[in-house]
């Protein structure tokens, strides 16, 4: 179902009473609502004006982030995740959600 | 500007594409082509990692293919793996730990680490607006390091020895050394000298190494050990450094300068027997610019006559000849760990190599104020021990030091095929074919030498003279009455030698450039030269 929400100090706060089973979950935001909240202008750059070697090894980037892509893991190995695991994506979390709440990038 | 510290923002923009990650990358890629340094914080490995993997895990589902928090790390440590593996790690240090009272702990380390670069040679890299203004001018956004770029082109120097990117390729090891010091705590003899002196002394094919304090030390010590003293004469080169000379004139010995071969620079075993005497305690040949000397021929020279001979291999240590290591082919050799030698550490050091136990032991005792055992001294020595730290760093060296000789010999050719052919002029280094050279100096004879360094400087292109002053006309040897055309060879020698720079690291594209300037340099003189005359 579809909620409405408010952002408020780096909280999502609904706008209607909800019960929901587990404490943590996945809320979808819009890209470009998460560009509005860094509010930065940032200029584009036409790559052409830039020599081929630049453009090269922008593609050699963008190939090992493709490459990554294609990266399984066994069965009894995903979506494991330790206590200790759990805890420090939290708190990767929480200061993901300061530095956004600051207007800072992450 | 020589090095950028990239915040975790930028490292993030390489490896997920977000609003702005392409500037990142873009100024990433051309930092790359400048020959900047990146430098990433080893503090920041995880918070790079969560946030890589967190950026993963909610496009992936952003994008409706879910992924777990697991694999989104697994991906997120492959990319960063990946990313990194060209940058350096700048290791985290205990002073920049004291952080808990600041109001951003993440950004208070980075901007302390900035100050262990030299003023003005380094950069933060950052998106955040708000680490930009704490670390104030030393801060700049990839957009500000486009712009920077793509107005000033940014050429990477050449230097004259190229040690950074060296030390680059060893960090880890030489930290770890340095480190391993720091906690055990024998700086004076420490377990790292042992294992120094057994790898030297496999290396070169010597029965004994004997580490010293420095690569003139190892020549004080040697004749100590073979009981130089007043009076006595030691033959050897007039062109080298004077630390040669100096040793033996400091024992009180006289130094018996021979002539030069014009091809090598170094001495002529032809002119040695004549300056023999009743009075000759030693040769002392050296293996000037990393090439070995005649030493068969010295050998059986100084066989006839009963002398020892001592290399001084301060510049030779890996070249060989007639497939034997430099240090290994006389009664002793010597060799300098000086910064700029081949195989340098970071302050003074030198080591010894004999296969006599007898010798062996004298400059063992020697070099800790001739000590056989604590505190009781049979003989006169001198505080000539290595230290342990500088034992830890050249270890650190030994590891890529066969794949050094190795660059450094196709540098040196290609330095020489690449003259030859646009040059003619100039006299290139002539390496025997029984010998190879490790190249301390890459060194050529140019008409007008001065006129041309200074022109090769102004262009960016250091270069350096081996040596300007032959030893047997330096003022502190005047009393030794050698005239004028004594040593005719290595005084014309002096006039006309010119090095370059020279290194393992150093580019093929950096010795075409070289060449060039070079090239320009000489045609440019000589029309000049033309123009006076005909005025």
């Amino acid at each position: 179902m579809n909620i409405q929400a408010i952002w408020e100090n780096g909280v999502f706060r609904p706008l209607q009473p909800i019960a929901i089973k587990h404490a943590r979950l996945t809320i979808v935001v819009p890209d470009e609502e998460i560009e509005a909240l860094t509010a930065e202008n940032v200029p584009d750059y036409d790559l052409n004006d830039f020599p081929a070697e630049i453009r090269e090894e922008l593609a050699k980037i963008q190939a090992i982030n493709d490459a990554a892509a294609k990266i399984a893991l066994p069965a009894e190995m995903d979506g494991v995740e330790l206590d200790e695991q759990e805890q420090r994506t939290r708190a990767f979390d929480l200061r993901n959600a300061l530095r956004r709440e600051q207007g800072r990038p992450v | 500007m020589k090095h950028l510290l990239l915040d975790v923002n930028v490292v993030v923009d390489l490896c997920v594409t977000r609003r702005g990650s392409t500037n990142s990358r873009l100024a990433l890629a051309q930092a790359k082509k400048a020959g900047l340094t990146c430098w990433c914080y080893v503090g920041s490995v995880q918070t790079m990692e969560y946030v890589v993997a967190d950026e993963l895990f909610h496009q992936a589902n952003a994008a409706g293919q879910p992924i777990s928090r697991t694999l989104s790390k697994a991906r997120a440590r492959f990319i960063l793996g990946q990313h990194t593996a060209h940058f350096q790690w700048l290791a985290a240090l205990a002073g920049e730990a004291d952080v808990f009272g600041t109001e951003d702990p993440e950004d208070e380390q980075l901007i302390l680490a900035l100050d262990r670069f030299p003023v003005n040679t380094v950069v933060l890299l950052t998106r955040d607006k708000l680490m930009s203004d704490r670390a104030g001018e030393r801060a700049m956004t990839p957009e500000a390091l486009i712009e920077c770029q793509r107005a000033q082109a940014i050429q990477p120097a050449i230097d004259f020895i190229d040690l950074k990117t060296q030390q680059d390729a060893i960090r880890p090891e030489l930290e770890k050394n340095i480190h391993r010091v720091l906690h055990h705590g024998q700086y004076i003899m420490g377990p790292e000298v042992k294992q120094l002196e057994d790898k030297l002394a496999a290396y070169v094919g010597a029965k004994h190494c004997i580490t010293a304090s420095s690569g003139t030390d190892t020549l004080l010590i040697a004749m100590m050990a073979l009981g130089i003293g007043p009076g006595d004469e030691v033959i050897t080169t007039p062109f080298t450094f004077i630390a040669t000379g100096e040793m033996i004139a400091l024992l009180g010995a006289r130094p018996v300068f021979v002539d030069i071969d014009p091809r090598t620079y170094n001495i002529d075993p032809a002119k040695i027997e004549a300056a023999i005497t009743p009075k000759t305690k030693a040769i002392m040949p050296v293996s000037l610019y990393g090439q070995c000397a005649d030493m068969d021929a010295i050998n059986e020279i100084a066989n006839r006559h009963r002398l020892p001979v001592i290399e001084d291999a301060a510049q030779s240590f890996g070249a060989t000849y007639k497939g034997r290591k430099s240090c290994a082919l006389s009664t002793i050799g010597s060799t300098s760990f000086f910064p700029s030698k081949p195989l340098g550490g970071y302050g003074d050091g030198g080591a010894l190599f004999t296969n006599d136990d007898a010798l062996a032991k004298a400059m063992r005792d020697i070099r800790v104020h001739g000590q056989d055992r604590r505190y009781h001294h049979p003989r006169i020595g001198i505080n000539g021990r290595l230290d342990t730290l500088q034992a830890a760093i050249v270890l650190a060296k030994m590891e890529r030091f066969d794949w050094e000789v190795e660059q450094r010999q196709k540098v040196g050719a290609g330095y020489t095929a690449m003259l030859k052919e646009s040059c003619p002029e100039i006299v290139v280094p002539f390496i025997e074919p029984y010998s190879t050279s490790v190249y301390a100096q890459y060194t050529i004879q140019v008409a007008n030498r001065d006129d041309v360094a200074k022109r090769l400087n102004d262009s960016g292109i250091p270069t350096a003279v081996h040596y300007p002053v032959p030893l047997h006309q330096q003022p502190v040897f005047q009393a030794l009455g050698y005239k004028k055309g004594a040593c005719s060879i290595a005084e014309q020698a002096a006039e006309n030698v010119l090095s370059f720079p020279m290194g393992p690291d150093l580019l093929e594209s950096d010795v075409k450039q070289i060449v060039k300037n070079l090239n320009a340099c000489i045609r440019l003189l000589s029309q000049l030269n033309q123009n006076e005359k005909s005025i």
